[in-house]
């Protein structure tokens, strides 16, 4: 009970409202463009009824607009139900890259808002744990979250998933501007105890690394 | 009428614009407030249409830019969320908001409202 109240807690319900709040930013604009574009429709044939030339191609092209906003919103739903789901089961096998795939989707608007591009060096085979994925991806979010101030010139932040004789560690890399004595994830000892996680500073590679057991046990 | 649109989301900006156009109205849309800082330096315009929520400068601190430079400018807000503190935010000053998806309706509702 205590180890679900360290991943769920307060913080694990901040996480999941800011994750949910922006998807669903995401969406309203989703259907904001579909909305407009289903608006440009009837003001084409609005304006055809009063004599101006309907233009297939432009049609065409609108339609095409429709549908490839709402396989966008699609996409979006999905990654969101994954997220949602990711809380069903306290400790499950998980895929870390794929894992690290999903967050870098839902984060994408908040980290691009912020002018940054966060990128996955995904390994050509499963990386697997025995861990929390909710507990997972709320971790890695917060270690982005707070490295984003460390961002160099190429405001870039590279996430590199690789095996250990332990289990597997996460390497989070191109941190330029981390400080010589960085204080890292201080807020979330509980959290990473309770993935009997472990994180440290290679300031000369400016690099941190998250490192994850094989198991919970 | 000059109306400026600035919201980051491309095919919303400029769908809208267009739909304004065909309406009469000279829209010029913007993806980004620096753009948009930058045609108002040499353009007059009548009114902005500014998503609220934008990566670098957002939509309030645009319109302080813009108002600053045209205080004649009037200003509508576009929010994806509607959220009271930004609504009560943008109607302490007088401003008007419109939730997304918008009404093409409801914001000439507005725009007729600035023209009386």
């Amino acid at each position: 009970m205590k180890k679900e109240h360290d991943i769920f807690g307060n913080t694990g319900l901040q996480f999941f409202g800011k994750i949910s709040a922006s998807l669903s930013h995401e969406l309203k604009n989703a259907l904001a463009v579909i909305n407009e574009n289903a608006g440009l429709l009837t003001d084409l044939v609005h304006m055809s009824e009063k004599g101006h030339p309907l233009d297939p191609a432009r049609i065409k092209g609108v339609g095409s607009k429709v549908m490839e906003k709402v396989k966008h919103a699609d996409s979006i739903l999905k990654n969101m139900n994954a997220f949602a789901h990711s809380v069903d089961i306290p400790a499950a096998k998980t895929d870390i890259p794929e894992t690290l795939a999903l967050l870098l989707a839902l984060t994408r608007r908040i980290t691009s808002n912020r002018g940054i591009r966060v990128y996955l060096d995904k390994p050509a085979s499963p990386l697997c744990v025995h861990t929390s994925a909710y507990g997972l991806l709320h971790l890695c979010w917060d270690c982005i979250e707070s490295f984003m101030d460390w961002v160099g010139e190429e405001k870039e932040i590279g996430l590199i998933p690789e095996k250990t004789e332990q289990g597997s560690r996460i390497r989070f890399c191109k941190l330029d501007q981390m400080p010589s004595d960085p204080e890292i994830l201080r807020e979330q000892k509980e959290l990473l105890g309770a993935l009997h996680a472990e994180i440290v500073a290679e300031t000369d590679k400016k690099e941190v690394i998250l490192m994850l057991p094989l198991r919970l046990s | 009428m000059k109306i400026l649109l600035v919201d980051d989301e491309q095919e919303l900006v400029s769908t809208l614009a267009e739909r304004l156009e065909m309406r009469g109205f000279d829209a010029h849309w913007f993806t980004n407030g620096n753009a948009a800082l930058q045609y108002a330096q040499k353009e007059k315009c009548d009114l902005a249409v500014l998503d609220v929520k934008m990566p670098k400068i957002g939509g309030l601190e645009l319109q302080r830019q813009l108002a600053e430079m045209q205080p004649r400018m009037k200003f509508i807000f576009l929010t994806g969320h509607g959220s009271e503190e930004d609504y009560l935010a943008g109607t302490r000053k007088g401003h008007s908001y419109l939730i997304k998806p918008v009404d093409i309706g409801q914001l000439l509702a507005k725009i007729n409202e600035f023209l009386r």
